[in-house]
Formats: structure tokens, sequence, C-alpha cells
């Protein structure tokens, strides 16, 4: 095999590239400076030999523990247990939360033989000292990661964590006369005072 | 390239690239079909919050000749089953029966399977007494309804019939019960004793007319898990346990 169809064959692994689009990235990048070209194989190599998983929240980084465990600023009160690391991304930027996080490495699933030892769950219980008060699940708002939801709730709850769920409604922006019949009955189940 | 619209039940997700999600469906007119909805996991997406597992509704796809992967068009919501996801044991249930249905149904219309499994699903989600009888009368019947129902009235190799206090020993390989009488003139590894009182379980286990009251409990609950399970992994998944079995069993225990 070619060095050529070597990238290809390895764009072509990536999720949502085809050997079409491996192709034209791997031509591409012959058509740039070399430069260019060596700049992206350094910053994956960089990536591949910095980025671990933190040893308290599974977090992806290049710190151990990583900016968010060892960051005193953040409120140690309350953690939010997300399926995966590039959910903490979308939570943090949205600026609404000040807590720690927990990466469970994917959400309950039967057909695929994950159950909860296949998760991130016992390292959970064991940051659970008397500091932390409450544990936000933000799974997806699927099947999986309510089944997850409720899970957690079985076992934490007994020791005296309050638990709590995303809320899930109505997307903002979205129009209410186009809202699907899950999301409307989710939205009103849902709904709090004003 | 014909527009087909069809009654489905979503059985399974998988994402699929960065907005799209891949759907194993159950439908009614073309049996197990996999479709690709593009762009459904935006969360504006025209598809909405329906296309999760244990869903029911109206598909509509383009059923591309000699194609595996089906491009869906539109999908009207009949019926969800997110309760289904609240608690761990009516979840796992889901699973397996979808787990059967997704291993072993054809790509070809049956009626009686399709509502078979909505059957199965609106129990998982409605009953309020014992879960484990319903799975267990759920998996049993779809197995049945995919043709490989074991023989329990009636011995597999002589043919006499069974009465009701007599031990016997059901035979994985032969798929049902082996009556005391010719227990000895077969070695197979896969002979288990079936106690009179398991079997007579499995016999209301296995047909639905009259069914086990859910109101009460399995006693012989372990036995008939074990003999579920085994019975599956040999006849229908290559000797391998289901995966949402072991899921089911880890919540029961
Ligand atoms: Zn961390
Ligand atoms: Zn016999």
């Amino acid at each position: 095999m070619s060095v050529i169809d070597d990238l290809a064959s390895e764009f072509a692994r990536l999720p949502g590239i085809g050997r079409k689009t491996a192709y034209r990235l791997t031509h591409h990048l012959l058509k740039v400076a070399p430069e260019e070209a060596c700049r992206l194989a350094r910053a994956i190599d960089a990536m591949a030999e910095r980025v671990r998983r933190c040893s308290i929240c599974h977090n992806l980084s290049e710190s151990d523990p990583c900016e968010y465990c060892s960051n005193p600023a953040r409120d140690r009160t309350t953690i939010c247990v997300v399926e995966e690391a590039s959910d903490i991304r979308a939570i943090d930027s949205s600026g609404g939360f000040r807590g720690l996080y927990h990466v469970l490495g994917g959400c309950l699933s039967p057909l695929d033989g994950i159950g909860p030892d296949e998760l991130n769950v016992e390292s959970l219980q064991s940051r659970l000292d008397e500091n932390v008060r409450e544990v936000i699940v933000a799974t997806n708002p699927s099947v999986e990661g309510e089944a997850t939801a409720a899970y957690l709730h079985k076992i934490l709850d007994p020791r005296g964590i309050r638990v709590t769920r995303l809320a899930r409604g109505l997307p903002v922006g979205g129009d209410l006369e186009y809202a699907d019949g899950v999301t409307i009955a989710q939205a009103l189940a849902g709904r709090r005072v004003i | 390239m014909p527009l087909v619209t069809t009654e489905a039940t979503v059985l399974k997700t998988y994402e699929y690239s960065e907005t799209s999600k891949i759907l194993r469906l159950l439908t009614r007119d073309l049996g197990l079909c996999s479709v690709i909805a593009k762009g459904a996991r935006r969360p504006k997406s025209r598809f909405g919050g329906l296309l999760e597992p244990f869903t029911d509704g109206e598909a509509t796809f383009y059923a591309k000749e000699g194609r595996e992967l089906h491009t869906l068009s539109g999908f009207e919501l009949h019926r969800e089953r997110q309760a289904l996801g609240r608690e761990l044991v009516r979840y796992a249930g889901a699973g397996l029966l979808s787990e059967i249905v997704l291993r072993f149904a054809p790509a070809a219309a049956d009626d009686e399977l399709f509502f078979q499994l909505r059957r199965g699903l609106d129990h998982l989600v409605e009953e309020n007494g014992d879960l484990e009888i319903v799975i267990l009368q759920q998996a049993w019947q779809l197995i049945e309804r995919l043709g490989f129902a074991p023989s329990i009235d009636r011995c597999t190799l002589c043919g006499a019939g069974i009465v009701g206090d007599e031990d016997c020993f059901f035979d994985l390989g032969g798929g049902g019960a082996i009556c005391a009488r010719c227990r000895t003139r077969t070695s197979g590894l896969s002979l288990r004793p079936l106690k009179p009182r398991a079997r007579a379980e499995l016999i209301g286990l296995l047909s639905p007319r009259p069914p086990l009251p859910a109101a009460r409990r399995l006693e012989t609950a372990p036995a008939q898990r074990d003999l579920l399970r085994d019975f599956i992994a040999y006849h229908l998944a290559d000797h391998r346990p289901l995966n949402s079995f072991r899921f089911l069993e880890e919540r029961l225990r």
C-alpha cells in the first residue's frame, strides 16, 4: 500500500468519513505546503502523547487532576455527571455551572452489554465525601440516558445525596407548533411555577 | 426507488456522523429494516425526539433495491415508551425483547411477530405485578412466534405424554422435554433436570392462555431464567448468551 493509500485509510477510520472524503482530505494535504501537513501531524502527535484521563473525574486533559478537579474556585458541593468528556465543554461554556464533573464513559445499554460495571460508577461513588450535596445527572435525553439517571438515583439516593436531572423541554428558539409530542409531554411534566 | 410507508417499532438506534442516526426497525410490511435518519441528532431536527428505542410510529422511507440501509424521510409518532427508561428491570426486559427480534426476526413481513413485540413492550410499560414473569413470558412468546418453541408436553424422543408430577429432563439440543425412560438412551451434554414444578411454570410461560398471573412470583424463577438464557444461546445465538440477558440477570439479582 502506498503512503497515500495509507493516510486515506487512516482518515476513513474516523467517524463520518467515507472513502471518497478520505481521499479528498489526503489530496488536500498533498496540495498544501508541507509545513501545514506537518503541523497537523504534530498536533495529532502531541494530543496522543499528552492528553490523558483525569484520575478523579475521567475527563480528558493534559494534567492529572484535570483543570476542573484542580481548580480551587470550583464549587465542590455539586458534581455534574455526563456521558462523555466532550459533554463537559458544552455544559461549561454555557456558564450556568461552576461545580465539578464526572464522566461516566457512556450509558447503560442492555443490547451493547453495558452495565454499571462498564461505566465509571464506582469511582463516582468513591468521590462522594461529606462535601458533596448534589449530583446533577446530565446524561442525554434518550431512553438510555433516562435509564442511567434512574440507576444513579437508585444508588445515590440512599446515601442522602440530592440527585437531580437536567430538565427536558422545548428547544430555545423552537416553535411550539412544530414540536413533537414527546418533547411537549416532557416540557409539561417538567413545568415550574413562575 | 419506491417510497414505503409502514408501521414500525424502533428497536435500536446508533449515532452516525455528527448529526445522523441509524435506526433498526421492526416494520409491519418489510420485517426487520435499517434506516438512516439524516440530521436526527440536531436539536431542531424535523424528527424531533421521536427516534428513540421502543417507539411506535409510521415510518416513510425510500426502499432501495438491493440496499441494506434505507433513507428515512418521515416518522409519525404513534406511541412512545420513554417510561421504560425510568425503571431498570423494565428497561432490561424491553432490551431483551428487542434483542431477540433484532437477532432472529426475518427481513419479511410477519404480522403476528410485529404485534407480539408491541404487546410485549406495552405489558412491560403497564405491568404492576411481577415483572420477571412478564419478561420471561413475552420472551418465550416471541421465540414461539419465531418458530423455535420447545416441546414440553411430550417427550421429544419417544413422543410419550409427560404427566404433571413426573420428573423429566430438558434437552437444550433437542429443544424440549425428555422423559425419564429415554434419559438413559441419550448422552447429550445439553441435558438438565426439569422438576415438575419448573415444568408446570414453564408451560404457563409458554402458552398465552391462561397466562401465569403476574400478581404472584415464580417459584422456580432462577431455573426459568437459566433455561431461557441457555435455550436462546443454544438455539439462536451461536451458544453465546444475549447481551441484554446478562444485563437483565444482574438487575434481578
Ligand atoms: Zn478531573
Ligand atoms: Zn421418552
